[in-house]
């Protein structure tokens, strides 16, 4: 069980759970998003923060402790209630998604929405509409920076469709939860235009944990096609030329699942996390 | 971590860093961020500024230099103590 799923799955994932993704649930119990602009907040306190922490993370002494504080803050357990002011970073985290898992968390939630991604907008200045919000945050998913950009209400069926594309491209997926148990939006990442995955991978910040999955080659199997190599965002697939066949560094994998949705052989098997008894504290 | 290079942002060169954002378009290393930062609750913002948050990943490529049509960024190495 990861650490979200502990704290919030009752027995299952919690992205599995059907009230963590719907709308209602999070009316009744009174929780709305900080504000109108929240995304907006949220880019600000990041490019403030970040600005800040540059020379504070060449200690590294001092970054581990800037880790330390952050991942707290990050998973602790959030009353969800609009008399409670929290601010970001306070229980805004994410988890890498296979493809599959991230359908049914958009059948469950049954109402998607279509945006520009705001993290490419903000650090490479490009349209990019592959942000899928879900439910309450789709409603008032108010655009950074917002000129003339809406937010698009769209199919199940469509928005299916499309993480299908996205997953053709190479793009990670994962799902943010903003307080942590509520699903906010699907995210189609690429490094190192997203500020989530790229404070993770590069600095260590664990804003998003890995996924329920942990990638693994069959050797028998494998041809030395190379087809995996490109699709890998986190370095984790490399080619062993005396071999001819592709290794998994499993310690770096995120279990995104793009490897193995591309092998023509089949030849690359997702292994559940809880079954490796080394991997299974390894978010 | 590298943190190699100083960048500077100058704003009063910079002319609307949101219509522009050249350096955020060419960066490797994705370096730049472009924020407002007077925000209000429901009015669009009408100032951005262009911070270099993530400068600690910086290669000195100068590609941003070469691209600003402004010449607002400024670059300097950083003299590590031996």
């Amino acid at each position: 069980m990861c650490k979200i799923c502990t704290m919030h799955g009752g027995g299952k994932k919690w992205f599995e759970v059907k009230r963590h993704v719907e709308v209602k649930y999070a009316k009744e119990m009174g929780f709305e998003p900080w504000e109108k602009d929240h995304w907006h907040y949220v880019h600000q306190q990041y490019a403030q923060l970040a600005a800040q922490a540059g020379d504070a993370m060449a200690d590294p002494a001092l970054a581990e402790n800037i880790r330390k504080l952050l991942t707290d803050m990050i998973f602790q357990i959030h009353p969800l209630t609009k008399d409670v002011t929290f601010t970001f970073p306070q229980g805004h985290g994410a988890q890498v998604l296979t493809r599959q898992e991230l359908e049914g968390v958009i059948k469950l939630s049954g109402e998607p929405y279509l945006v520009e991604c705001l993290c490419r907008k903000m650090i490479n200045n490009a349209s990019d509409r592959c942000c899928i919000p879900l439910g309450l945050h789709g409603e008032t998913a108010e655009m950074f920076p917002s000129k003339n950009e809406k937010v698009e209400r769209i199919s199940v069926d469509e928005a299916i469709a499309l993480t299908r594309q996205f997953n053709k491209d190479g793009r990670v997926h994962t799902l943010a939860g903003t307080p942590l148990p509520m699903a906010m939006a699907v995210c189609n990442c690429e490094l190192p235009f997203c500020i989530a995955l790229r404070p993770r991978v590069d600095m260590g910040f664990k804003y998003i944990i890995r996924s329920h999955w942990v990638a693994k080659v069959d050797v028998d199997k494998c041809s030395g096609c190379q087809e995996c190599l490109s699709r890998c965002q986190f370095g984790a697939i490399q080619f062993q030329n005396s071999t001819e066949r592709a290794i998994i560094d499993m310690w770096k994998c995120y279990g995104c699942g793009l490897c193995a949705e591309t092998c023509p052989e089949k030849a690359i098997e997702l292994l559940d996390r809880e079954s490796l008894p080394a991997l299974k504290d390894w978010w | 971590m590298k943190n190699h290079y100083n960048i500077e942002w100058r704003k009063e060169k910079c002319i609307n860093a949101f219509d522009c954002g050249k350096c955020l378009e060419v960066c490797p290393e994705a370096v730049f961020a472009i924020y407002a930062p007077n925000r209000e609750e429901g009015i669009p913002p009408t100032e951005y500024i262009i911070s270099p948050a993530m400068q600690y990943f910086c290669n000195g490529c100068g590609a941003c230099l070469d691209v600003c049509p402004k010449d607002a960024i400024k670059l300097t190495p950083k003299v590590k103590a031996e």
